[in-house]
């Protein structure tokens, strides 16, 4: 069974090979690159990388038990030796829970440190801790019209306000451009209504006071290649409220 | 959860490949025809998302399900899943294929 939508079926499939690794190194760079310039892409995405992270969590895919000595071995702190030795089963879960989990955040931490790429930053929050809001208004030729950003590092959301853009037959696409570096996505915004989004995980890390905003034209769906191809009209500083 | 798994996954995947690293283990189809569809109560103790998503994988036929798997949790691509099944690339992209979209109107 499939939608009646062929190129939702497409995009679907396209964006399960990508979660589930199945893509060779080609098709995949290519996949990834549409990450980042087609939300609803990145969205379908998401999705899929959700069933395939649960699938993770299913016990029935726990590591091997003869990992854990291994695991506990490596670890400083090596006092739950005693809770290893305990056959109860439901024990046995939560340890091997534990130990899954304090595997994956070391093998995720060295990677981290190890990649020369930035760094994807966790979305964790203090929740104690109210996060400032960011703001920024963009602007440019008194005709191009007026676009109000705003991002909530707490939440991640990006809400976009438009007024007076008209892009006719393309795609307003909003970048965030740190100093010294490159533009990142932050994806296609609705040139007529106030819309948001999530800020792509690439791209969420960049968004902060100082940093600059500007919007592109660009063909529908948002550029092809991950930067920007068509002409800037509006940009704006990220401030802090 | 979710990003952890998955940018630990994509790590460890990426770093299996630059070490040339590919699995080669013969993946034998046959061999899974048993019902490994876990118990109703095994379902109610779990998460409900993952009990949906056990419940449709369950409902994939079981070469299918070991495919996606497989893919998964060892990294494997279109081209090496068919190598280790041995399975014309052809017919495995369309199994898989027909098996996703199977998971996804399963789970919407």
């Amino acid at each position: 069974m499939s939608t009646d939508d062929p190129r939702r079926d497409e995009d679907d499939l396209l964006a399960a090979e990508l979660a589930f690794g199945l893509l060779d190194a080609d098709e995949r760079q290519a996949a990834e690159a549409r990450l980042a310039g087609d939300a609803s892409f990145a969205a379908i995405h998401r999705r899929w990388e959700g069933y395939a992270a649960t699938m993770a969590e299913g016990r029935d895919e726990a590591p091997r038990p003869s990992i854990w000595p291994g695991i506990e071995a490596r670890l400083p702190a090596n006092d739950t030796a005693a809770a290893v030795a305990s056959r109860s089963s439901v024990r046995w879960w939560q340890t091997s829970t534990f130990a899954a989990l304090a595997a994956a955040v070391v093998l995720a931490v060295i990677g981290v440190q190890r990649s020369p790429l930035p760094a994807p930053t966790a979305p964790i929050i203090a929740s104690s801790q109210p996060v400032a809001p960011l703001v920024a208004v963009l602007t440019g030729a008194p005709e191009k019209g007026v676009v109000t950003v705003s991002y909530d590092p707490a939440t991640g959301r990006l809400t976009s306000a438009p007024i007076g853009i008209d892009v006719a037959g393309h795609s307003a696409e909003l970048w965030v451009i740190p100093a010294g570096q490159s533009p990142r996505s932050l994806g296609v915004i609705a040139a007529g209504t106030p819309g948001w989004t999530r800020a792509p995980a690439k791209a969420a890390p960049a968004l902060a006071a100082g940093a600059t905003l500007a919007i592109s034209v660009e063909p529908i769906g948002g550029s092809p290649t991950g930067l920007p191809t068509g002409p800037v009209i509006l940009t704006g500083k990220v401030s802090a409220v | 959860m979710t990003w952890l798994i998955t940018l630990t996954r994509n790590r460890a995947v990426d770093r299996l490949r630059a070490g040339g690293k590919v699995t080669t283990t013969t993946i034998d189809l046959a061999d899974m025809v048993a019902d490994e569809r876990p118990l109703a109560s095994t379902l109610i103790e779990t998460g409900q998302d993952e009990a949906r998503l056990t419940h449709c994988v369950g409902m994939l036929e079981s070469g299918d399900a070991t495919l996606i798997r497989t893919a998964f949790f060892e990294g494997s691509t279109y081209a090496e899943l068919a190598s280790r099944a041995a399975i014309p690339l052809g017919t495995i992209k369309s199994r898989i294929r027909r098996a996703l979209m199977k998971l996804r109107d399963c789970l919407a």
